[in-house]
């Protein structure tokens, strides 16, 4: 049957118009299924992942094993001593020496690895969630509201993190809850400003004047838009952080004023290491290699995800 | 841009009352009764009292608070329960050693950290670049202390090049000598640090349209480097050397304990462990004020550097 000319027009161009809707089939990602694919790419960031889950699966099986056994384990090799056999260097039998009391220095870091992971997670999560939230607000609203947030943000980054954490610790003592919460106090300022830093770049894009002029309110345009976009960077200084917050908390028992001996914290086992350098090398180089590599992998997927949020980054 | 000076001279005054009233509340609150640390259990109610009233602890805490900044302004942070010394006299004597690892970690850092970033971002993928930056990213992982007890380990024990703790001020030469770890160690991070920034700010700006323009017109690469590159990355690298400061002071406090420097950090760590709560409280607060001033300094920096600042005040 000859079709009129202008029906077969027509029929071209839905053709035409149909055709790359169902060829290319484009699937709907989320933002975090975008973000996955493009991480996954990068060795060094996996590197990272791995060695991170590696610890939680430690940290985890351990604590485990305490419950299981009622620390039987845990008290005849992670805290009994053993003169006989003290700062042994490493050998088939003990992987990687003893330490000056003649511990097992491998199952030390393992049963040590709970408080750095989740001291510093539970420290920096608590900070991310306080200082982001001050952040965006500041950064959003401008103005007034910014000035009286930033300005305690002010006080409070007026101390060196560090200097915050000694401080509360000496007001309340050396427990491990209060390390936690000194750490986490002093991350929340450096939180807010970098958060409040990009909310200010995002909230000149067009698409921010957009949603506000189809009437969008304020709580939607800085969850829905504002955050989305702002993330990128606080994403990666949160990474920075619990790296750091390992650091402090490391550093605070390296002083002798955060978890305290017999726990096999790591900073601690270099404190107590200190003394007998000249003896024995390795029971200061094999904790401060878990400190470094702990601390390593969080900044090269710090990195990676820097990358996977944010392509345009990446030069 | 005057306006924006001023401004934030004025804006560290609230900073510095809070920043003071944060540590004195934080310590005199939660540290219990003086009274009973300075005489022991076995002194009587009287006595108690007396030394109650003599150290003005019968007042309220905003009394007692403002005492103290009173005091502190005339240059009086009260005496150590410990062994009665002037606490001031204490912090100004050990300062001076604190600046002098702190000021030699932060110059090195910069003089080092910023022509890395540039070289590694101008030759992106090289050789350089890669080395440097696996180097930056050990850099930033490892701890102060640890890198400062490696540092003994090679230079004194096993080299017995350079001495392993202690500062050593009977000459110049001994003095520098006996630096020259702490300073590596303390630097580590900064120095990673910064040339990572450095690096990454770069790249930013190393792709625009305006870098091909200011090629086009012909000037040499030197000043498309100088003048249009680090000028426009220039904002991220300040902020980042500004964040070193703070990472510097927590930085100083491991680097004196592992070589025994007498700067300020030492002294607070051991002021803690024996709750002499007058000397963490003078200290930590004269190194906050300190720490302040530093941050004052960094943003009034940006005043000169920041266009945005300048067009936001142009004219006020």
């Amino acid at each position: 049957m000859i079709m009129k000319k202008q029906e077969r027009i027509q029929k071209a161009r839905e053709d035409v118009l149909n055709k790359p809707y169902e060829a290319a089939d484009v699937k709907q990602r989320s933002l975090f299924q975008e973000t996955w694919m493009r991480f996954r790419r990068s060795k060094t960031a996996m590197f990272g992942l791995c060695f991170l889950l590696f610890l939680v699966l430690v940290s985890i099986t351990t604590v485990v094993i305490d419950v299981v056994t009622d620390q039987e384990i845990y008290n005849n090799y992670v805290i009994e001593q053993d003169p006989a056999s003290r700062l042994q260097l490493p050998s088939g039998e003990h992987l990687l020496g003893m330490d000056e009391l003649g511990r097992d220095i491998l199952m030390r870091l393992l049963w040590g690895a709970r408080y750095s992971l989740f001291m510093s997670l539970l420290s920096i999560v608590v900070a991310l969630l306080v200082g982001g939230a001050l952040g965006a607000i500041a950064g959003y609203f401008g103005g007034k509201t910014d000035n009286i947030i930033m300005r305690i943000m002010d006080v409070l980054l007026s101390m060196p993190p560090m200097l915050l954490a000694l401080t509360v610790v000496a007001a309340l003592g050396t427990a491990t809850i209060n390390v936690v919460v000194a750490v986490g106090v002093s991350f929340v300022p450096s939180f807010a400003r970098v958060l409040r830093a990009s909310v200010l770049q995002v909230k000149e894009q067009e698409y921010i004047e957009a949603a506000k002029a189809v009437g969008s309110s304020h709580f939607r345009i800085i969850t829905q838009f504002v955050i989305p976009n702002s993330l990128a960077p606080i994403i990666v200084q949160g990474t920075l952080g619990v790296a750091n917050a390992i650091l402090t908390i490391a550093s605070l028992s390296f002083v002798g004023l955060g978890v305290q001996s017999p726990l096999p914290e790591w900073g601690l086992m270099l404190s107590n290491a200190r003394n007998y350098m000249r003896e024995a090398w390795h029971i200061t180089v094999v904790p401060g290699i878990a400190i470094m590599l702990t601390i390593l992998s969080l900044n090269l997927m710090g990195d990676g995800l820097r990358d996977a949020m944010d392509p345009k980054l990446k030069n | 841009m005057w306006r924006y000076i001023l401004k934030r001279l004025l804006m560290i005054i609230p900073v510095l009352v809070g920043v003071t009233f944060v540590v004195y509340m934080i310590l005199s609150v939660a540290h219990g009764d003086p009274v009973q640390t300075i005489l022991g259990d076995k002194a009587t109610e009287e006595a108690q009292e007396q030394l109650r009233a003599e150290l003005g602890l019968d007042r309220p805490l905003i009394v007692q608070y403002g005492n103290y900044i009173w005091d502190a302004l005339h240059g009086d942070f009260g005496t150590s329960y410990k062994n009665q010394v002037d606490v001031m006299d204490q912090v100004l004597d050990r300062f001076p050693n604190t600046l002098l690892i702190a000021a030699g970690a932060i110059l090195l850092s910069l003089v080092l950290g910023i022509p890395v970033g540039i070289i590694s971002a101008k030759k992106q993928y090289s050789f350089i670049d890669n080395a440097s930056m696996v180097g930056a990213l050990f850099g930033v992982s490892m701890p102060a202390f640890w890198m400062g007890l490696l540092l003994v380990i090679v230079f004194s024990l096993k080299l017995r090049l350079l001495p392993s703790s202690g500062m050593n001020s009977e000459s110049l030469g001994l003095l520098l000598k006996s630096m020259i770890l702490p300073v590596i160690a303390l630097s580590t991070y900064s120095l990673a640090m910064i040339a990572r920034m450095t690096r990454s700010s770069m790249l930013e700006v190393i792709r625009q349209d305006y870098i091909s323009t200011a090629r086009s017109k012909g000037i040499t690469e030197g000043q498309v480097t100088v003048r249009h590159m680090l000028r426009n990355a220039l904002i991220p690298i300040i902020t980042a050397v500004g964040l070193q400061f703070g990472t510097l002071v927590g930085g100083s406090i491991m680097t004196e304990t592992v070589f025994s420097w007498p700067g300020i950090g030492r002294l607070i760590v051991e002021s803690i462990k024996s709750r002499d709560i007058p000397m963490v409280m003078g200290s930590v607060i004269f190194l906050c004020v300190i720490f302040s001033m530093v941050n004052l300094l960094v943003d009034l920096l940006y005043a000169f550097v920041d266009p945005q600042i300048k067009s936001q005040y142009k004219g006020k």
